[in-house]
């Protein structure tokens, strides 16, 4: 007999995919079906037609809906959490905008902060050997303290591949940047490039995309950029082009490479000439008759996988002392190398006497941490603002209990809540963000994007997203659940929060906004203050002009210009007012202190030099042309005088490399590199026919357009191939502060915005205050309270706490920035004044903020008050 | 007058309904139409065009006595609505206007 019972397959591929209420009596038609025909005695096709049947039901109106038809109920309590979230954030209108608008000010500023981070960090990334290559650079004695030198000695390459090459995988040489006039046809334009050696090309990833690799080991051979390619050639090929270098040497082109990312060392490098093309340019590198008397290139070095540059450093400690042995005054420098990773090039590269202490990495760091704290205050308005405002929502809470709402599951309508808000207020960042870049940029002097299609960006964003959704509505979502629902249902005030919490929150928001006003005011203190730094040369009306190529004679101009009035004055130097170009060591004077290596700065001048730029002769005389023997003569400034140690320098002879020369003036110091710095010790001396600088000293009201016009005229006719650039000295010396600058708009920008947001913040929590007192503001008005009494009332908590952060945030602010002034050798002290007023400025703008609330709930009429119940 | 749509699967099911009047379920509806007009029936076909005419309303439907046989489950008695009587007599009608256009002349014509 078999067995009678039908199958279950059919039945339960059926009960899977049916509709839940067609299923009984379907299932029901069918076994009785089953059953008939069994008796029959239909066995095989009573089966039969029960797979066949359950099949032919195997149809879209028959199959149940893929949201489930037994809905699950997380499914619809999420949908349904998502829409109350929602209902509230409408209903509350006003609090919830100053909530999204807090927290879109938050993660706008950090977004920016860290896509700027991004940036600064990933700086050289664009090498893959970035770990492993180093710039080998000098140590050096001066004075009694070290100095770092970039450049080393033409030699020095060389010796270490002959002593340790086995120790490294690649060694070799390069220039430092250089910014040449290239030619083509009619096409002239300034580019920066760089020579290097075959094995320094190979260290660096540089991406050909035409032409040959191996072309950097041929003489006449140049490479360029991409971009360089297109600005000179346009459409056609570039390679095997002739372009001309300075006006006078042809060089090939033989290769295209892929221009290089901004944040690269070699980012503003668009042309990259073979170091046989350097040597046959300048000839005399090769003909030095000491290769270890003059430094002035790069040396680069890329060790073994596993090597260690710490390791190799000692190893090849004396390789220069050993070299040197037999210059006198290179050995008194005692140099000996220094390996500077790849990966410290842009964010650590200070050194002081002789140690590495950072740099921008101290930006780096100021900023993030700028960017978490403007985050935790976003954040801290948040669960302030949610906290405070829950209390219309205790009603809500205790009828969910009642009708068997689980703690966790409030939690999670909370936390949902909260993810909704993040979530929309991180939308509004972005797009606020991509608004924003273009300015951003500008005052960072960056070229940043969002990297929109980048996965690991999206998520850091969710991921950030989730944190802070996650984060913020914990706080609340805890206290509001932990309510016992007979209360919350009875009174919507009868309970009292615990106030602290949210008090200390208050606190710490002040405390992070006035630590930045306090940092923002005194970095632009420190920059005004360097700005009216006292300059020992006049500024006003003073014309550079930077000679590129060729050569002009001073002479010629001054005839030329000289009878056209605009010019009082004119000079030559071969450095100008704004930078020292030179260093010499080599000078002996009486009672020098014979282990002493110095360097001083020295300018060769003609001889109007100190009228042109009216510098302030403290004692003996300048330059003059009655007095053929100022060729043998220095004028020095006082600083200098200081470090030979003359009580009266005046006559005293210094030999400069053996040759006599006699000081026959004192001039003050005059402020020249780095206004942040001590001034150093300079030396002048007159060479009327030297220098690519030439200084005009314009009459007061020239008409600046019309000078450089003339000096057009003037150098057309007379030097068709000299190419200059002009600048105003007072210009070229603003550059000195951009940085700073920089830094000061940045963290005046976030401090602004945080105070915005700590404000948003406070706004919210009196205007909810006020709100939450009516009744009581109503019966002290009726019993007699003036409104200047309910407006002390309502602001007293506020101040007092504004009090406190000042109190607090005083020597947070004091720490950091004296932190930051250690970076500069000329700064101001820090005065007490400062932090007495930003501590009352933060007690004023609280009392701003709350004083609106307050004095608007203390006019209320108390009737309106009073008459609701 | 209110168009009825009612295809011709549909049309037959819902006239089998009206035969069984009372005893309509789903294995009597489908031996009821599977011995009348010889051809076989589909539960899928069968219970979508029932469930259709419920949802547009020419079908009531109704839970009966349940027998172990069914293995416990009820049967699902189905009757027709006054809309379903109107649907179906539209549709006769329409069908009884079209035969009454042809010519007779035509439809005699063929003998083979």
């Amino acid at each position: 007999m078999p067995n009678t019972n039908p199958p279950s397959l059919p039945l339960r591929l059926l009960r899977w995919f049916c509709k839940p209420h067609y299923y009984p009596d379907i299932v029901g038609d069918l076994l009785e079906d089953y059953h008939s025909r069994m008796e029959e005695g239909n066995y095989h096709l009573a089966r039969w037609n029960l797979y066949r049947d359950v099949l032919m039901l195997f149809r879209p109106s028959m199959i149940k809906s893929f949201k489930g038809n037994q809905k699950l109920n997380s499914y619809d309590m999420f949908k349904h959490n998502l829409m109350v979230s929602w209902r509230n954030q409408l209903r509350n209108g006003g609090y919830a905008s100053l909530n999204i608008i807090g927290l879109t000010i938050g993660l706008m500023v950090s977004l920016l902060i860290g896509l700027w981070v991004h940036d600064e960090v990933s700086y050289n990334s664009y090498h893959t050997n970035k770990e492993h290559i180093a710039r080998l650079q000098q140590v050096r004695l001066v004075g009694d303290g070290k100095e770092v030198w970039w450049s080393t000695m033409i030699g020095t390459a060389d010796a270490v591949r002959e002593k340790y090459g086995a120790d490294f995988d690649k060694i070799g040489m390069a220039s430092f940047f250089r910014s040449r006039i290239i030619s083509h046809e009619d096409k002239k334009f300034s580019e920066r490039g760089i020579y290097m050696q075959q094995e320094v090309f190979e260290m660096f990833t540089i991406k050909i995309t035409s032409g040959s690799r191996a072309s950097i080991s041929q003489p006449q051979s140049i490479l360029i950029s991409e971009s360089m390619a297109r600005k000179f050639f346009g459409d056609e090929n570039p390679l095997n082009k002739t372009i001309t270098i300075s006006g006078e040497h042809p060089a090939q082109v033989s290769g295209v490479f892929a221009d290089f990312p901004r944040n690269d060392y070699l980012g503003e490098i668009t042309w990259i000439g073979s170091w046989e093309f350097f040597l046959n340019v300048n000839p005399w590198m090769t003909q030095l008759s000491n290769p270890w008397g003059y430094s002035g290139f790069q040396t680069f070095v890329q060790r073994h996988k596993n090597g260690d540059f710490d390791v190799l450093e000692e190893k090849i400690k004396n390789i220069l002392i050993e070299n040197v042995r037999h210059d006198k005054h290179a050995l008194v420098k005692k140099p000996t190398p220094l390996f500077h990773p790849m990966t410290d090039w842009h964010l650590r590269s200070n050194f002081d006497n002789g140690v590495k202490t950072g740099g921008r990495i101290l930006y780096v760091r100021m900023f993030a941490t700028i960017g978490i704290f403007v985050l935790i205050l976003a954040c801290i308005n948040f669960i302030n603002l949610t906290t405070a405002y829950a209390e219309r929502r205790t009603k809500e809470v205790g009828i969910r209990k009642s009708l068997g709402s689980l703690r966790p599951q409030l939690v999670k309508q909370f936390l949902i809540e909260s993810l909704l808000v993040v979530s929309l207020a991180s939308t509004l960042a972005l797009g606020c963000a991509q608004l924003a870049l273009p300015q951003f940029n500008e005052i960072a002097d960056k070229q940043i994007s969002i990297p929109w299609s980048l996965v690991q960006f999206w998520t850091t964003v969710i991921a950030t997203n989730v944190f802070i959704g996650l984060l913020a509505g914990f706080y609340p979502a805890i206290v509001l659940s932990a309510k016992k629902p007979a209360f919350a249902i009875k009174s919507s005030s009868g309970i009292k929060y615990n106030s602290l919490p949210r008090k200390v929150l208050v606190v710490v928001q002040f405390v992070v906004s006035i630590t930045l006003v306090i940092g923002t005011v005194l970095i632009y203190q420190q920059i005004q203050y360097a700005q009216s730094r006292p300059l020992g040369y006049e500024q006003e009306n003073l014309l550079m002009l930077e000679r590129r190529t060729g050569d002009m004679s001073l002479d010629i101009l001054e005839n030329e210009l000289g009878s056209r009035g605009n010019i009082e004055s004119m000079a030559r130097s071969d450095s100008p007012v704004t930078g020292v170009w030179n260093n010499a060591g080599g000078f002996d004077w009486p009672g020098k202190d014979p282990d002493l290596g110095v360097s001083i700065a020295n300018y060769s001048v003609s001889h109007d030099f100190g009228k042109t730029i009216n510098w302030n002769i403290k004692s003996g005389r300048d330059f003059s042309r009655d007095f053929p023997t100022d060729t043998a003569a220095f004028i020095a400034n006082e600083e200098a005088v200081k470090l030979m140690g003359f009580s009266d320098p005046i006559g005293t002879v210094i030999h400069w490399n053996g040759s006599p020369m006699q000081i026959i003036g004192v001039v003050e110091n005059m402020l020249v590199e780095s206004p942040y710095h001590t001034p150093r010790p300079h030396l002048y001396y007159l060479r009327p026919g030297r220098g690519s600088i030439y200084l005009l000293k314009l009459m007061a009201g020239a008409d600046i357009p019309q000078v450089l016009n003339d000096i057009e005229k003037v150098a057309k006719q007379h030097y068709p191939d000299v190419v200059y650039t002009a600048t105003m000295v007072t210009d070229s010396y603003g550059q000195k502060f951009s940085g700073e600058r920089r830094v000061g708009k940045l963290t005046s920008v976030f401090a602004f915005l945080a105070i915005v947001i700590s404000c948003l913040g406070l706004l919210g929590l009196a205007s909810f205050m006020a709100e939450r007192r009516t009744k009581e503001i109503g019966i002290r008005k009726v019993l007699g309270a003036s409104v200047t009494t309910l407006w002390t009332l309502l602001c007293r908590d506020y101040v007092l706490l504004a009090g406190i952060s000042g109190i607090v945030a005083a020597p947070l602010a004091y720490y950091f920035i004296s932190t930051w002034l250690q970076n500069f050798e000329y700064r101001i002290q820090v005065s007490g004044w400062l932090f007495i007023s930003a501590l009352c400025g933060a007690i004023i703008i609280s009392l701003l903020t709350v004083s609106y609330q307050a004095i608007k709930a203390a006019l209320a009429n108390p009737t309106d008050s009073l008459r609701n119940e | 007058m209110k168009r009825y749509q009612l295809g011709e699967f549909e049309e037959i099911v819902l006239l089998t309904v009206g035969i069984l009047h009372g005893n309509a379920y789903g294995v009597t509806i489908r031996r009821e139409i599977e011995s009348r007009l010889k051809r076989n029936v589909s539960v899928g076909a069968m219970q979508t065009a029932l469930r259709r005419m419920e949802q547009k309303g020419y079908l009531a439907s109704e839970k009966g006595e349940s027998t172990d046989i069914r293995g416990g489950r009820p049967k699902l008695y189905f009757t027709i609505t006054d809309l379903g009587k109107k649907a179906i007599a539209y549709t006769r009608e329409t069908r009884n206007e079209l035969w009454n256009a042809i010519p007779a002349a035509i439809l005699k014509a063929s003998n083979a």
